[in-house]
């Protein structure tokens, strides 16, 4: 490894030298080995570009999407709040699935506004609020949404108990098999990209 | 790609040598040299490992924070910073596609459990002819403590080189082809594992002068198979691996390998016998090659509008249809329009992934009685056109039966013939097509048998099974004629010799014929050949190819019948599994018996028992009610060794739904993904192929709004869902998610 260190220390001398200085000082064997080093690089030249283009392929398909709730108000009977999506990379998002689930007990769902989602399809029977204190939203598009900002819905409860409330993301899972996904395609298979979500996603003093 | 800057470069020569398998020379190292890019962005590098060999290049890209050469001589691979979850690795292959060495897609496997845990997307994709990429993202940490180092001794990758053979062989020049899997364990060699099965190949002589062809096939090898096992046939020449598909015959044969001078196929066993064409069908071209396994048959070009319509990726195995194990219960079906019977099938397939086993009876018959209307009688049989349900009642859909190793039974009951059949002794033939979720398919003409209650069909031994230390039974398919039975008539041989027979009676149905041996030798397989000497009532001998079954000596049990398996196939027939093979005679005396579990007294009539194999039989009843609990009761039924039953063997089951089954089937065409799960993956391909865009409002709501009241709500029952289309589209398949067990 030493060996290899001091290859590497004395090569960069070389180019430096050769930057600075030009290429009337560099010894003969030292400019050979360059030249032989700069043919091979030219040889390859399309394969870093290729592994380049696979690395942004993977970079793509990386998790960067978060899902966040945001209060709108609330008051002692009721709170609103808006669930949304940051994509800061502007990734192309074509399906998302988002349980959220709150305890029956203080909070009924009473409401679900889609009416800025841009994912004009809805998923069969993930539409609304079960008895078990969920809410269930699964929207999808033909049409890949970009949005660095995306709002999926906005959600009414009543309290129906005083005191702090808190929702939480649902089943997330790496992949498409929790109840938590935001996702995209690639080569005509979905990929999960959403982050796993906070824990819990609100809570209210 | 622009934050990728090239900071590095290492070069070492490292002496090798050269390894030769059979004529081919195969992946060597003889010079390493590495490469290593940094991307500011990701704080990652990728190295680039190239190894030389004698006359071809290697590449493996390996995605590192650090890399050089250890004091060891090893490569080692270290990260600076810990590797997390969702961090992207992609290793590169590339290789010099020339004519003599190339890699296929899908010849490279990882095993990788140092770094890659657990790695929710993988992908390997051929990036452009030389260069394979493979990308995995780590769904687990990878915590580094300090600069350990993650050695590329540790990785196992597993290599699999294919070595493509040159078109510039003369002819009949033998060539040696090896497969070999090489082991990279370290940079200093390459490890050969033992040899894949090599095969020696010929290169054949150029095709004749007046076949028509249009470019590409030189030769075919071997010209000539058997249908007895699975083949396979090498297709030689040029620019073929712009094929598109290959069909032997009418049947789509997927292709293994695929090179640009060769293609590789396989004929699965029991492909129907005669002279097939080989076609060829590329799909930008539009052209075809018509060549022939055992004649040479000169043709024009495949039509365009043919071309493009055929379009087929397969993966996995090929189903195999069974011919031999394929039949109608009764062997002689009636040409009266009335008389039901059932026909089987047995499919083999290794990955066991069949979608659709589909008949066309339309030559002779349908289902259900004659009657006045036919559904779809012009409906033709092919590969696109075969889809699970039909809406035809002559090519319909055959149900899953008993599973045997990697194959499954399937059956199609209530067939009958029509009345303007006629009668023949040969037999006619109807079409069975198999398809699998892999897109492979196989389609063999089955013969059936058609009588107006003269029964045409040969004698042939069903079962054969030891039932003492110098006794068996055997079973025929219909009565002999007792007067041809004879000791003489029956021969058995073993790797040991002849066992003598020295003695054969005869059932009162003249359906079973018990032998008395010599001693058996424990576990001995025995070979016993029924000679054309036994003979119907009608005369018919047994046929030749029909006559030999295999048995295994005689081992006493000690156990009575254990039923494995009970399966309701149909609502007029019942299939029990035992674990041993039975008592064949037993079968027939035993005591069968139906009755509905809520009333005991309600009995189903049991029409009759039929053998499959000698641990399995049916039993055909009166018609059952859709899913009313019925019993199972058997008595007197006996071990192979003659252990009776001490209590009759009492099973529940409930009565056949064909509605269910059908739905069942309907609700699997919204799996996309043919993961066995429809689900919000499924959903999510929908939405991202369906161009339709839906009103995402339900009629009568308010903008784009739903109010959804949970006390009222269970969210599945509720009418006009948003996102469903206004107007039913009857193509439209949108899955159901389903709800986890919290």
């Amino acid at each position: 490894m030493k060996s290899i260190k001091i290859f590497l220390a004395v090569l960069m001398i070389v180019l430096a030298s050769n930057v600075l200085s030009g290429c009337d000082a560099r010894p003969q064997e030292a400019a050979q080995e360059v030249a032989g080093l700069q043919q091979v690089t030219e040889e390859r030249s399309h394969l870093p570009q290729l592994a380049m283009a696979r690395m942004d392929m993977a970079q793509e398909l990386k998790k960067t999407v978060e899902l966040k709730i945001e209060l709108i108000s609330e008051s002692d009977e009721m709170l609103h709040v808006q669930l949304q999506l940051d994509n800061p990379e502007q990734k192309p998002i074509t399906s998302v699935e988002s349980w959220i689930s709150f305890s029956s007990d203080r909070l009924r769902g009473v409401r679900m506004d889609v009416d800025e989602s841009l994912f004009e399809l809805a998923a069969p029977y993930e539409n609304g609020f079960d008895e078990r204190g969920r809410l269930k939203l699964g929207r999808a598009t033909a049409t890949p949404v970009k949005n660095e900002t995306i709002i999926l819905a906005e959600l009414w409860f009543e309290k129906t108990l005083p005191g702090p409330v808190i929702l939480e993301a649902y089943d997330y899972q790496y992949d498409l098999s929790g109840h938590q996904s935001v996702n995209m395609m690639h080569d005509d298979v979905p990929i999960n990209i959403l982050l796993k979500p906070n824990t819990p996603l609100l809570i209210t003093p | 790609m622009s934050h990728y800057t090239k900071s590095t470069l290492i070069k070492e020569e490292l002496r090798r040598p050269r390894y030769v398998a059979g004529a081919i020379v195969t992946l060597l190292t003889v010079v390493t040299t590495y490469f290593i890019y940094t991307n500011p962005n990701l704080n990652m590098a990728a190295l680039f490992h190239s190894q030389q060999t004698g006359g071809e290049t290697a590449v493996l890209y390996v995605p590192s924070y650090d890399a050089g050469i250890g004091e060891s001589g090893q490569l080692e691979v270290r990260a600076k910073n810990n590797l997390e979850a969702f961090d992207a690795m992609s290793f590169f292959i590339e290789f010099d596609p020339t004519d003599a060495l190339s890699i296929s897609e899908n010849s490279l496997i990882l095993d990788n459990q140092t770094l890659v845990q657990s790695a929710s997307f993988k992908d390997v994709t051929l990036e452009e002819p030389g260069l394979l990429g493979v990308t995995l993202l780590l769904d687990e940490p990878v915590a580094v403590d300090g600069p350990t180092p993650l050695e590329i001794e540790t990785h196992e990758t597993l290599f699999k080189i294919q070595v493509e053979l040159s078109d510039a062989l003369e002819d009949d020049t033998p060539i040696n082809l090896s497969f070999k899997e090489l082991t990279v364990t370290n940079n200093e060699a390459l490890v050969v594992t033992p040899d894949l099965p090599s095969s020696t190949l010929t290169a054949l002589n150029e095709p004749e002068a007046n076949v028509v062809l249009q470019s590409k096939v030189n030769s075919i090898f071997p010209e000539s198979i058997t249908n007895e096992q699975k083949q396979t046939v090498l297709v030689s020449g040029s620019d073929l691996d712009t094929v598109d598909e290959l069909r032997v015959g009418d049947v789509l044969v997927p292709v293994v390998e695929q090179f640009s001078t060769s293609l590789k196929i396989e004929i699965p066993a029991g492909f129907k016998p005669g002279v097939h064409d080989i076609t060829l069908v590329d799909d930008q071209n539009n052209d075809a090659v018509f060549k022939s396994l055992l004649t040479v048959v000169g043709e024009g070009g495949q039509n365009e509008g043919e071309a493009e319509e055929i379009l087929l990726e397969t993966s996995g195995s090929v189903p195999v249809i069974d011919v031999e194990r394929s039949y109608t219960n009764p062997a002689m079906v009636i040409n009266d329009g009335q008389t039901p019977f059932t026909f089987y099938t047995f499919v083999q397939d290794v990955d066991q992934d069949i979608e659709s086993v589909l008949v066309d009876v339309s030559a002779v018959g349908q289902v259900g009685p004659e009657a006045a209307e036919v559904f779809e009688s012009e409906a033709v049989l092919t590969l696109e056109t075969a889809t699970c349900p039909t809406s035809s009642n002559t090519i319909a859909c055959m149900t899953p039966s008993i599973t045997e190793g990697n194959g499954q039974w399937y059956l199609l009951s209530n067939l009958s013939i029509r009345s303007d059949v006629v009668v023949q002794s040969d037999p006619y033939l109807i079409e069975v097509l198999v398809k699998d979720a892999g897109g492979n398919s196989s389609q063999m003409s089955v013969p059936l048998y058609v009588g107006n209650e003269v029964d045409f069909s040969a004698p042939r031994p069903l079962a054969v099974v030891a039932t003492g230390p110098d006794a068996v039974e055997i079973l025929f398919n219909k009565a002999v004629d007792p007067t041809t039975i004879s000791s003489a008539a029956f021969s058995i041989t073993s790797q040991q010799g002849a066992l003598g027979v020295q003695s054969a009676t005869i059932n009162a149905a003249e359906t079973i014929v018990t032998l008395k041996t010599g001693a058996h030798t424990l576990n001995e397989i025995y070979q016993i050949q029924v000679s054309s000497a036994v003979q119907d009532k009608q005369a018919r001998p047994v046929a030749t190819s029909e006559s030999t079954l295999e048995f295994t000596g005689f081992q006493p049990l000690g156990q009575s019948p254990v039923l494995d398996y009970l399966s309701v196939v149909d609502n007029t027939m019942v299939e029990l599994e035992f674990q041993h093979a039975l008592q064949l005679s037993s079968i027939f005396d035993a005591e069968v018996m139906v009755y509905e579990s809520e009333d005991p007294l309600k009995t189903l009539n049991v029409l009759g028992v039929a053998v499959i194999s000698d641990h399995q039989i049916q039993i055909m009843t009166d018609t059952q009610s859709p899913n009313r609990r019925y019993r199972l009761k058997i008595n007197g039924l006996k071990s192979y060794d003659g252990t009776e039953l001490l209590t009759p063997l009492n099973r529940g089951f409930k009565g056949y739904n064909l509605q269910a089954i059908h739905q069942a089937a309907s609700s699997r065409l919204a799996d996309f993904n043919n993961d066995l799960r429809v689900d919000f993956a499924d959903f999510t391909i929908f939405s991202s192929v369906y161009g339709t865009t839906y009103d995402a409002l339900s009629p009568g709501t308010s903008s784009g709004s739903q109010i959804s009241n949970p006390s009222n709500s269970n969210g599945n029952e509720d009418e006009g869902q948003i996102g469903q289309p206004i107007q039913e589209d009857p193509d439209a398949l949108v899955p159901i998610t389903e709800e986890i067990n919290a």
